[in-house]
């Protein structure tokens, strides 16, 4: 009778500990999908490697790499965005302040149209939300391209090869938003792709050098990755100037653009703050901060650690982090390189 | 109803203005909102909250350091300060821009912007916060084997606790702590630290207060709370809209429908109407027709009982004259009669001479009743065809009194006759004339025979030439008419005479004949006698 008893419950034992643990199972599997494990690790992550917008409107594009150096968008066709944005510069001009029409100096050092799409905001001090605000800056500023819409249009109406261009591409005349819109469709597509930290970052280990691995370790430690992340390493954040010890004090003197966002908000906390830069090609847009003052990327990494996080850092650990940034130059955007010719049909 | 006349025109023309501007109020109020429309709405709104929800679960995982990154954050205030934009510029979005719901998407996308811009200083706030938090334990760590180990790790423990419980106590405990530390130090790299440290936890204890406020404003921004006021406003009136809309569109059917019926109540009418009035004209000709035709029947009959009655008077007259022929030819006979009865008895004895004599009395005798014959036989001839001629005066009246002389005689009437000259001619036709002179003496005649009151009977037929026409006239010694029997004295059937003597139809035929001949006919009012006036053309 016993063994009987024992035939028959032990299979059934089995068998609850059998529904039992595949219900865990079941239920465990179900509280995380795939996808959400991933946006998971995916909001965690601090830098992530740069990627060109697929939805690009190549004909645009291309004619706003004309536009871009078009001297007419200037008064006395004097200057050209390319002027002061160079590609050879890492689009920017090496100059602590650009020389505008009639050599006036500009007030900020002029930072690199590469990569600025994906800025959070435009200007050193965050005035306008997008490229399509931030051109009537340039174009009006009479320290810049001291011109008007009206002017420029008028301009490229009378060269029968700019009307044909519009014609062919937007299907209609020349104008202020058109143009525009062809300028900020070529400067979205001005992305520096696989630079050797995002060949990293996607898993090419041999990347980067010792020391630069090194220095990207202590640019995470000391803490620059705090405001300096994102796809753009910077650019979507703003900081005040000095937070640790007054960097303008120590620097001599108060300048009109020293106030920063002040300008646009009006409020105190909003003195002396403006955008963290990105730090892509970093090596190539010297001189560094928005006044334009240090021409040595060593030095301004020093600065940096000393105004923003308080730290002092070591000379050797100031080389690495260089060498680091240096592994953020990527490659010339391919729209520069590429003929016109090859997407018209 | 009579639907032509002008005045109901004019207002049936207002009505239907009226009752097409009614339909007009109807139907604009009766329009349902495009769904498309109204999901779209609800999406874009929905989204807004799904943004709000992500951003705040963003800022609770930086909170808490599990996202290192802020591009997620930018994104999710990039898009939802696009679609409050869209909400606020896009034509789609039209119905929620209203008086009602405007003040609160401007409430919303207000508190939305103070967010983004709470949401950047904290952003900021958090980078030094956590820069200073990472350096601390450093610095601590650097004082651990000295004699300031103690007051280093309290120090450390209470800015700790400090980012957890925001207390005045535990600030005040703090800055006792650091006075407690030495301002400087005579090993250069410990002075270094210690100024760190100084530096860093004055950094954490201000940052940490305003980041706490920040982060607290954030998390109770009321952004969703307008949001969802936003919202729920937008479907009040989206339902209001929506019942009367559809009690409207009942109304418009309702409308439409009785408008409808009326029209077919008003067609169904007009459609009798114009089949009354079809039927009307039809029968209008019928009745033409007939009564053209009743009128033409009563025409000939007309005439047919013209000729009737003239011949009718004609035999009347001939009647009344039958009494005075036979009294005319009577006379003659018994002379003849007596000549011969003379003869006769006289036959043995009778000088030849006096046989001459009588046979030639009774020749004579004859001769003149012969005369009277043919005088008749002229007469009575249908003279209606006869061609007219011209005839001496004297001579037809002379045709007339043979008829008749006899009768004037009898009644003791004299007759006059009296011609201005004896070749006077007139042109017609001599019965017809003859006619009419008889007739006016039988009147005459009729007048004067059976009058007491007027001795001196006597008739005058007279003749003169005037301009050129004859004028001849037939007085009588009566003293004229009375004037209302002038009036009607050529009508015809108009008679004095007892009934069965006249026909009342001599006066008028003879007025007819006269006129036929080109001549006129008339009783003369001046002459205090009874007098009649034919005129001819002479």
């Amino acid at each position: 009778m016993n063994r009987l008893k024992q035939l028959v419950l032990l299979p059934i034992l089995v068998l609850a500990l059998y529904g039992i643990f595949y219900y865990v199972e079941k239920s465990s599997a179900n509280q995380y999908s795939n996808t959400e494990v991933q946006n998971f690790i995916y909001k965690s992550s601090t830098i992530e490697p740069l990627e060109v917008p697929s939805d690009l409107d190549r004909r645009k594009a291309f004619l706003g790499r004309e536009l871009f150096s078009d001297k007419r968008l200037s008064k006395g066709n004097q200057v050209s965005c390319h002027s002061c944005h160079s590609f050879e510069i890492g689009g920017a001009d090496g100059r602590q302040f650009s020389v505008g029409v009639d050599g006036k100096l500009g007030i900020v050092n002029a930072p690199t149209v590469f990569n600025s799409a994906k800025n959070f905001k435009q200007f050193w001090n965050g005035r306008e939300e997008d490229l399509f605000g931030q051109i009537d800056g340039p174009i009006h500023d009479p320290r810049e391209m001291g011109t008007t819409w009206d002017e420029i249009v008028e301009k490229l109406k009378a060269d029968q090869m700019m009307v044909l261009l519009f014609n062919e591409i937007f299907d209609a005349e020349i104008s202020k938003d058109r143009i525009i819109g062809a300028l900020v469709e070529f400067e979205t597509a001005l992305v520096t792709e696989d630079s050797p930290f995002d060949l990293f970052l996607k898993g090419d280990h041999d990347a980067l050098t010792e020391s630069q691995i090194a220095g990207f370790r202590k640019f995470e430690t000391y803490g620059c990755v705090a405001c300096h992340q994102g796809q753009n390493i910077g650019g979507n954040m703003f900081l005040s100037m000095g937070v640790a010890f007054n960097y303008f004090a120590e620097r001599g003197g108060y300048f009109e653009s020293d106030v920063g966002r002040f300008v646009v908000t009006g409020q105190e906390h909003d003195r002396h703050v403006f955008k963290v830069p990105s730090l892509r090609n970093v090596q190539l847009t010297a001189p560094y901060f928005h006044d334009g003052s240090e021409p040595s990327l060593e030095n301004a990494v020093r600065k940096m650690a000393r105004y923003q996080l308080g730290r002092k850092l070591p000379k050797e650990d100031i080389k690495d982090i260089t060498e680091f940034l240096k592994s953020l130059t990527g490659k010339k955007p391919k729209i520069l390189s590429e003929a016109y010719e090859s997407v018209k049909k | 109803m009579n639907p032509l006349k002008s005045r109901n025109k004019t207002i049936f023309t207002i009505i239907s203005i009226l009752i097409i501007f009614a339909l007009g109020f109807i139907y604009s109020r009766s329009s349902v909102s495009d769904i498309t429309v109204h999901s779209k709405i609800l999406h874009t709104l929905e989204q807004s909250k799904i943004a709000n929800h992500d951003l705040n679960e963003n800022v609770l995982r930086l909170k808490t350091f599990l996202l290192q990154s802020y591009d997620p954050l930018v994104r999710d205030v990039g898009k939802q300060l696009s679609l409050c934009k869209r909400l606020h510029s896009d034509p789609t979005y039209e119905s929620l821009r209203r008086e009602q719901t405007l003040p609160l998407l401007n409430d919303y996308c207000q508190f939305l912007k103070e967010k983004a811009d709470l949401i950047e200083r904290y952003k900021t706030q958090h980078s030094i916060l956590r820069n200073s938090m990472k350096y601390l334990p450093i610095v601590v760590k650097h004082f651990s084997d000295t004699k300031y180990s103690d007051t280093t790790h309290s120090l450390f423990s209470n800015v700790i606790l400090y980012n957890f419980d925001r207390s005045e106590d535990l600030v005040d405990n703090i800055y006792e702590l650091l006075r407690k530390l030495p301002k400087k130090l005579s090993n250069k790299k410990d002075n270094e630290m210690m100024e760190s440290l100084r530096l860093h936890v004055n950094l954490i204890v201000n940052y940490s207060v305003t980041r706490a406020t920040l982060e607290e404003k954030i998390l109770s921004s009321l952004v969703i709370v307008k949001l969802e006021h936003l919202v729920n406003q937008y479907l009040d009136w989206y339902q209001v809209r929506q019942n009367r809309g559809i009690s409207y569109h009942f109304v418009l059917v309702f409308v439409c429908f009785g408008l409808g019926l009326w029209v077919v109540i008003i067609f169904k009418r007009l459609q009798s109407l114009t089949d009354d009035l079809h039927d009307l004209n039809a029968n209008l000709e019928m009745k033409v027709a007939k009564r053209t035709k009743e009128l033409s029947e009563a025409m000939s009959k007309l005439e047919d009982s013209q000729t009737v009655l003239t011949q009718s008077a004609k035999m009347t007259a001939l009647g009344e004259m039958a009494g005075g022929i036979a009294h005319e030819i009577n006379t003659p006979l018994s002379a003849i009669l007596m000549n011969a009865e003379m003869l006769m008895d006289r036959a043995d004895q009778a000088s030849p001479e006096l046989i001459r004599k009588r046979t030639e009395a009774i020749v004579k005798i004859v001769a003149r009743v012969s005369k009277i014959i043919m005088g008749l036989k002229r007469f009575s001839r249908n003279a209606d065809d006869a061609e007219r001629s011209r005839v001496l005066v004297q001579t037809i009246v002379d045709d007339t009194l043979t008829l008749c002389s006899e009768k004037f005689k009898s009644h003791s009437v004299n007759l006059e006759i009296k011609l201005d000259r004896s070749d006077l001619t007139v042109l017609c036709v001599p019965e017809h004339i003859s006619q009419v002179l008889l007739n006016f003496l039988n009147n005459s005649l009729y007048a004067l025979k059976d009058t007491d009151a007027i001795s001196d009977k006597w008739i005058s037929i007279h003749a003169s030439k005037q301009d050129d026409q004859v004028e001849i006239s037939v007085t009588d010694a009566g003293t004229g008419l009375p004037e209302s029997i002038q009036a009607k004295l050529m009508q015809p059937f108009f008679t004095t005479k007892p009934p069965g003597v006249g026909t009342g139809l001599g006066l008028s035929i003879s007025k007819g004949i006269v006129e036929q001949s080109g001549g006129e006919m008339f009783y003369d009012k001046r002459c205090p006698n009874t007098r009649f006036v034919i005129r001819l053309p002479a």
